[in-house]
């Protein structure tokens, strides 16, 4: 859009998050100030997780924030089982430092493909 | 953005907002770009649940339209209520926007001039151009109908100059 600057002070483009909801062929019709609430609640959970998620990376005394840093913290915390399907889709990362610790971890979630198989990856630690 | 490349099936949030964000709450921390993938992922997820949610208060209510109001009681229902009292915030500002620029447009379309008063002016101005132009119109006239005359006038004489040489035959002829 040619010579839109920032209406509202949000983070994250309203117009995009709109398009992301309607998506979902069961909503409807959303009031224009939703898309913008959204940004500023995204804006909200995504300091939350990366908060929680290098206070796991720092434990681990590992210099780089990975992808099994972050599947940990999703499945350590309750407000973030609406991730726990899209973390265990995600390809494990193989550092040095576990190559077999994340080995072990993908055939768990090889397992937890199987329906009616409770996933034991809660308890396995990474 | 009219740009051909990229599906509707690939919304997510732009990239760049993301690596903002974790520039911005992780200064010193370096993060690995499969791990920024994800996290593209997730915002997605998240609008998806808050929405869904969010729908669903909609649809117990009477309304047709998913408002703020709904969106804050899916926040609150999905145990995000930490965030209301930030994103009431938010919502306040938008008002307060839409409030400004609704009262800037009610000013522009009065600019002292009361309607009645304008629509006056207009039709003065119509008024002074279709007198203008049938002036115009008339002048116009004047001057074909001048110059028809003139032509008939020099015609005329051209024609009587000619009869002057043979005048006289006719005349007696015409009296008889």
């Amino acid at each position: 859009m040619p010579g839109q600057k920032r209406k509202y002070n949000v983070r994250f483009p309203p117009g995009r998050i709109k398009k992301i909801m309607q998506k979902d062929t069961e909503v409807g019709r959303i009031a224009s100030a939703v898309p913008i609430i959204i940004s500023k609640a995204l804006e909200m959970f995504l300091r939350s997780f990366l908060t929680m998620t290098c206070k796991i990376t720092q434990s681990r005394n590992s210099r780089v924030m990975s992808i099994n840093h972050m599947k940990q913290c999703i499945h350590s915390e309750k407000l973030f089982d609406f991730l726990k399907d899209l973390a265990d889709q995600a390809s494990t990362a193989s550092t040095s430092e576990c190559k077999c610790q994340s080995h072990f971890y993908s055939i768990i979630c090889e397992n937890a493909q199987v329906p009616g198989k409770k996933m034991k990856a809660d308890t396995v630690p990474l | 953005m009219a740009s051909s490349s990229g599906n509707d099936d690939d919304l997510t949030i732009p990239r760049a907002a993301i690596n903002k964000m974790i520039k911005e709450t992780l200064p010193n921390v370096r993060v690995a770009n499969d791990a920024r993938e994800l996290v593209v992922n997730c915002c997605t997820e998240f609008i998806h649940l808050i929405s869904s949610e969010a729908n669903e208060i909609c649809n117990k209510s009477e309304k047709k339209t998913i408002s703020p109001e709904h969106v804050i009681n899916a926040l609150e229902s999905l145990g995000f209520g930490s965030y209301i009292a930030e994103v009431k915030d938010v919502l306040q500002e938008c008002k307060t926007v839409a409030l400004k620029r609704r009262k800037a447009s009610s000013r522009l379309e009065n600019l002292g001039i009361p309607e009645e008063e304008l629509l006056r002016q207009q039709q003065e101005l119509f008024a002074k151009a279709r007198q203008q132009q049938a002036e115009l119109a008339q002048q116009e006239w004047l001057q074909m109908q001048q110059a028809a005359q003139q032509a008939q006038l020099a015609a005329a004489s051209a024609s009587s100059a000619q009869q002057a040489g043979s005048s006289q035959d006719e005349d007696e002829e015409d009296d008889m």
